[in-house]
């Protein structure tokens, strides 16, 4: 019970506790910071990133960046998905400054229509593919390899997207175009890596 | 021809592939058959390349009510886009756990740590 008298669940509560300890600059309060959620912003700035240097520099970015505005914070999300969308935006800052290396069209991996716009060729069922752990931990290291196959221009939508999950308008807002532009990209990146995928899962006709 | 006969060559015919004296005896037979009509009809509705065009939309339930019944009801007539939207489906889920399992095994480095407090301590 905190002298408000509102009950708090006890991650809540050990969250309170490390802000008003960062807010005070409580000795090693920090350093708890950056050891508890340092992994998972790592993480998540490496699969954008691809670089293990860049990915590191934007986490250290992110946390400088997260106690120059520990006062903004209002504690009504979760200091992790706080810190989430500020490694996001360290990373965003680091992609415009790199500038976007490898932005191809995707169009070889698209399904192609007849005029009459039918499918050109019939599509094949998949099959589950990854019975055991051993196919599956392979299954997942071909998949991560076909993302990473991705050009820029699409790779980072759909991990904004499907792994970060932010919203359509968030990514327009980071990658600067159109809320339609970055729809169509999330949409053409998850076919293209469909088409990539598909050799290894699809029925034999 | 019978009914899955017919569903079968109307495929075809939309693909282009169905052999010019054979449309006859789809004609004839949908004319025969309700439900056959109705199948064409339903598949004339909606192309798969406007299935597939607006499929993340359907997904993410963004299209108008009447609309997703028409991409429902392609959906029920047509093994292809729906053999399409599966895979779709399923490479979604895959990149999400292809990605997930790399930042589950992800330890963190001390140097980074040591890293980020030294930039903080510069800072201060």
């Amino acid at each position: 019970m905190t002298r408000t008298g509102i009950r708090y669940p006890g991650h809540v509560l050990e969250e309170r506790t490390l802000l008003d300890g960062l807010r005070e600059g409580v000795p090693h309060a920090f350093e708890e910071l950056v050891r508890k959620h340092a992994g998972r912003m790592r993480a998540t700035a490496l699969r954008l990133l691809t670089n293990e240097t860049d990915a590191e520099d934007a986490v250290q970015d992110a946390f400088l960046s997260a106690l120059r505005s520990l006062g903004t914070f209002d504690g009504r999300a979760k200091l992790g998905t706080w810190l989430h969308r500020i490694t996001i935006n360290a990373v965003m800052m680091r992609l415009r400054a790199r500038g976007v290396r490898n932005e191809t069209a995707l169009d070889s991996h698209l399904p192609e229509f007849g005029e009459n716009g039918t499918f050109a060729a019939a599509q094949m069922r998949w099959h589950e593919g990854a019975d055991t752990p051993a196919l599956r931990d392979d299954l997942c290291r071909r998949v991560r390899s076909h993302i990473e196959e991705l050009p820029d221009n699409y790779r980072i939508p759909l991990i904004l997207r499907d792994l970060d999950e932010l919203s359509h308008r968030e990514i327009a807002e980071a990658l600067d175009v159109s809320e339609n532009a970055a729809k169509l990209r999330v949409h053409r990146a998850r076919q293209a890596l469909r088409d990539l995928i598909e050799p290894h899962l699809a029925e034999p006709a | 021809m019978n009914c899955p006969e017919f569903r079968d060559k109307t495929h075809e015919h939309l693909r282009g592939n169905l052999p010019r004296g054979e449309e006859v005896e789809l004609k004839a037979h949908a004319e025969e058959c309700s439900e056959c009509s109705d199948f064409t009809s339903t598949c004339s509705e909606l192309t798969c390349k406007e299935f597939v065009d607006f499929l993340h939309s359907f997904i993410d339930g963004e299209l108008a009510k009447e609309r997703a019944t028409v991409f429902d009801r392609h959906l029920s007539v047509c093994p292809d886009c729906t053999a399409y939207l599966e895979s779709y489906r399923r490479t979604m889920e895959l990149s999400v756990l292809a990605m997930t399992d790399l930042s589950v095994s992800e330890k963190i480095p001390e140097e980074l740590v040591l890293a980020v407090l030294n930039a903080q301590k510069q800072g201060e």
